[in-house]
């Protein structure tokens, strides 16, 4: 009985053993020092928590809630995840931020990332077997990091990008930032429309009521679908109400027009408005995904219906 | 002789003028629908040999596919598409297929004829041909009480399993859903090149813990899908797409590619796939009803077959084929061709139907599902509301927002659809 009892101890120190080692791995260094946060590792990427390795670089990070939009460093990041209201975010992308590199070690599953050229070797404290262990993951050794990527510290002046409205319920962390300064860190986002910033705009005919209540542009939807090379997605929120005294069974179809009258139809793959018979009164809502070109600036959005003229909403001027 | 001759030049004269009055004169119906493969083979053999027996109709089937997903969204999302345009423009098809919330549209404005409008001709729906169809199926087809549709390819969600995995880890087939999750990371923990579960992250995956939990997406006009139950029901699926580095449970839009290719132990796709996984997986595969929760329930899918025309010559033509493509006979060669369900008792019982579900254990699962058979809400802004449910789950298993915050977003905007479409 008392060997039994000694067997059952044994193993549940040993399985607690495991676990804490389990549990002291994956961590995050950057530039050699253990900055006492974990990483995840999911689906092959490495994400690391954006608000610690802010204030550790000195740069900033902003949360648009609304639109579900993160910038680091002044670049919009496209892979992030967010656990118990932190933010992680590829590390791969991360790094790139800045012209920094990724080291992994395989054995402790911790991940190293450094900015500029500090270097790796020594990393974890004199062990000649860790530092061998280290495996670069990102850059590649034939890719050359670029230049111009930087850390941009708070108060780096830039300019606010055409057309860039400060958006409303942004959360800011690392570094703090006040609101009013907000737009000199964002020099490297094109015009992002945000949710909660666009004011919205709206057109009548005699039939139809269309009004556009936000405008955004992303890369990825779904993390799936990439906009092709040199082209970008519009996802604009629209409602659509019939105010006529006839039922509409064919609502019409929109398509975008941009400031050189390129005419784009919406991707109803990618859209969730889904055409609906309207009565009197009836209204529809959804989002509908445009893509266009990078350069392309959103001037139109058209309604094409059955026996009525166009019907168009000026996006820029409203 | 000229007497002769005159009397046959009267009655060659009488046969050519009378030739019109006795001469049928044939109707042409257009049937549209969205299958692609066998499926529309076996549409397209079951109406030509409609057309044999009933040479008087000539039916013309037009199978709507997209050419770019992306741009066009999938073959149901264009149909409904163009039938509503084709209404708008009154160049609507004799019959199409049609699901459950579309026909609550169509009903109100009056674009399809329900079958009652037959009652007193002698192709009328006979009391016994009513009591055959499957009460699951026959009263997603009605409204108060009047039939406007006939079920035509029904199918319902089923567990398909990766026996070799299984069978390599020691894992049983689950029967509840916290089976289903501890199986999925076990296997997961087990094999590194492996996934638990894959699934499509759309608004089924919610519904099938929805349901099983006596929960709904909507009830009296409201949304529901935000309540715990359904936070609940996303919480299973983001657990699951955190656990083991994100291998227990993948959601995907390629699910069902990957589970062919041996990638996963699970998935759940309808039983309208069995054929395919029969005979595409190069594995052991099995099929098993889909886990329990605090009770049992299976969602369905699947269109129907409605009536659109005007014309009554039209109508009764379009009618007679319905009954046609509907009847035992054909009902059988549709569901044993294609991997549908049966939707009549009577093709369930029949001999060839019987014989062919012994060919393989897993074509019953479907029908012993039955059951518990649920269908998913009717009401006109369900299929928007569907797509807001699929971006919160999407959303929530990628970690971007949080269960209950998602679904949350997604009802505020339900309760708008649901008061404003209309």
């Amino acid at each position: 009985m008392n060997r039994n009892l000694a067997v059952l101890i044994f193993g549940i120190l040993i399985t607690l053993l495991s676990f804490s080692k389990i549990e002291a791995a994956e961590k995050l260094f950057i530039n050699r020092n253990d900055t006492g946060s974990k990483i995840i590792l999911s689906n092959g990427t490495a994400y690391i928590p954006l608000e610690v390795v802010a204030e550790k670089l000195g740069t900033y990070v902003a949360w648009f809630p609304s639109s579900r939009i993160v910038i680091f460093n002044g670049v919009q990041i496209s892979q992030f995840v967010r656990r118990n209201g932190i933010i992680y975010a590829s590390a791969k992308e991360v790094a790139n931020t800045f012209g920094g590199a990724i080291k992994y070690n395989k054995q402790t599953r911790d991940l190293y990332l450094s900015v500029g050229n500090m270097p790796f070797n020594n990393v974890a404290n004199k062990s000649n077997s860790i530092d061998d262990d280290l495996t670069t993951v990102y850059p590649s050794s034939n890719a050359k990091s670029n230049p111009k990527n930087t850390i941009r510290p708070v108060g780096a002046k830039g300019t606010l990008a055409e057309g860039l409205k400060l958006p409303r319920n942004v959360s800011y962390s690392g570094v703090p930032s006040p609101e009013s300064k907000l737009s000199t860190y964002m020099t490297n986002i094109p015009a992002i429309q945000s949710k909660g910033a666009f004011a919205q705009k709206s057109g009548k005919n005699s039939v139809f009521s269309v009004t556009v209540t936000d405008m955004e542009e992303i890369s990825v939807i779904k993390n799936r679908y990439n906009a092709s090379a040199g082209n970008k997605y519009f996802v604009i929120y629209v409602s659509q109400q019939n105010i006529s005294s006839d039922v509409q069974i064919y609502t019409g179809k929109f398509t975008l027009s941009d400031e050189n009258s390129h005419i784009y139809d919406y991707m109803e793959g990618l859209s969730n408005y889904w055409l609906s018979i309207l009565k009197p009164g009836g209204v529809n809502y959804g989002y509908l995904v445009f893509e266009v070109p990078k350069s392309s600036r959103a001037s139109k959005l058209i309604l094409n219906a059955l026996n009525q003229p166009p019907l168009a909403i000026d996006l820029i001027h409203g | 002789m000229k007497k002769v001759f005159a009397f046959f030049f009267c009655l060659c004269l009488l046969v050519i003028t009378a030739m019109p009055i006795f001469a049928k004169e044939k109707v042409t119906i257009e049937l549209w629908h969205a299958m692609r493969g066998e499926k529309k083979e076996v549409v397209d053999k079951l109406t030509a040999n409609f057309m044999k027996e009933n040479p008087d109709i000539i039916v013309n089937t037009k199978a709507i596919s997209t050419p770019d997903l992306r741009l066009y969204g999938n073959n149901y999302s264009c149909l409904y598409r163009q039938l509503i345009q084709g209404l708008a423009e009154g160049k609507q098809p004799d019959i199409s297929q049609v699901y459950e919330n579309w026909t609550t549209q169509f009903v109100e404005i009056n674009a399809i004829t329900p079958f009652s409008h037959f009652d007193n001709t002698p192709y009328a729906m006979t009391e016994a041909d009513k009591k055959d169809f499957i009460p699951l199926f026959k009263n997603a087809c009605s409204y108060n009480g009047v039939m406007w549709t006939i079920p035509f390819n029904k199918s319902v969600f089923v567990l398909y399993y990766n026996k070799d995995i299984l069978d390599k880890y020691g894992v049983k087939v689950p029967k509840t859903w916290k089976e289903l999750k501890e199986a999925s990371i076990k296997i997961a923990q087990s094999d590194s090149s492996k996934y638990g579960i894959i699934y499509t992250p759309v608004v089924d995956a919610i519904g099938h813990l929805i349901y099983s939990n006596n929960g709904s997406f909507i009830k009296d006009n409201k949304p529901t899908f935000n309540d715990n139950i359904g936070v609940e029901a996303l919480k299973y699926w983001t657990e699951l797409a955190n656990a083991v580095d994100g291998k227990a449970g993948k959601p995907t839009f390629n699910s069902y590619k990957e589970f062919l290719d041996g990638n996963a132990a699970f998935t759940i796709e309808t039983s309208a796939r069995i054929e395919d996984v029969k005979n595409k997986c190069k594995f052991h595969s099995g099929v098993a009803t889909l886990p329990s929760g605090t009770s049992k329930a299976v969602q369905c899918a699947g269109t129907n077959l409605a009536i659109f025309s005007k014309d009554e010559t039209k109508k009764l033509a379009s009618w007679k084929l319905i009954k046609y493509l509907t009847n035992t006979e054909n009902n059988a060669e549709l569901a044993m061709k294609t991997g549908y369900l049966p939707v009549r008792y009577s093709t369930y019982n029949s001999p060839i139907y019987k014989k062919y579900v012994e060919k393989f254990p897993g074509y019953k699962v479907g029908m012993e599902e039955l059951k518990y058979g649920v269908t998913q809400p009717r009401t006109s802004a369900w299929e928007s509301i569907r797509g807001l449910i699929s971006d919160a789950l999407f959303d929530a298993v990628s970690n971007v927002e949080e269960p209950e915050e998602a679904l949350n977003r997604a009802a505020d905007i339900s309760k708008d659809l649901l008061t404003g479409v209309k």
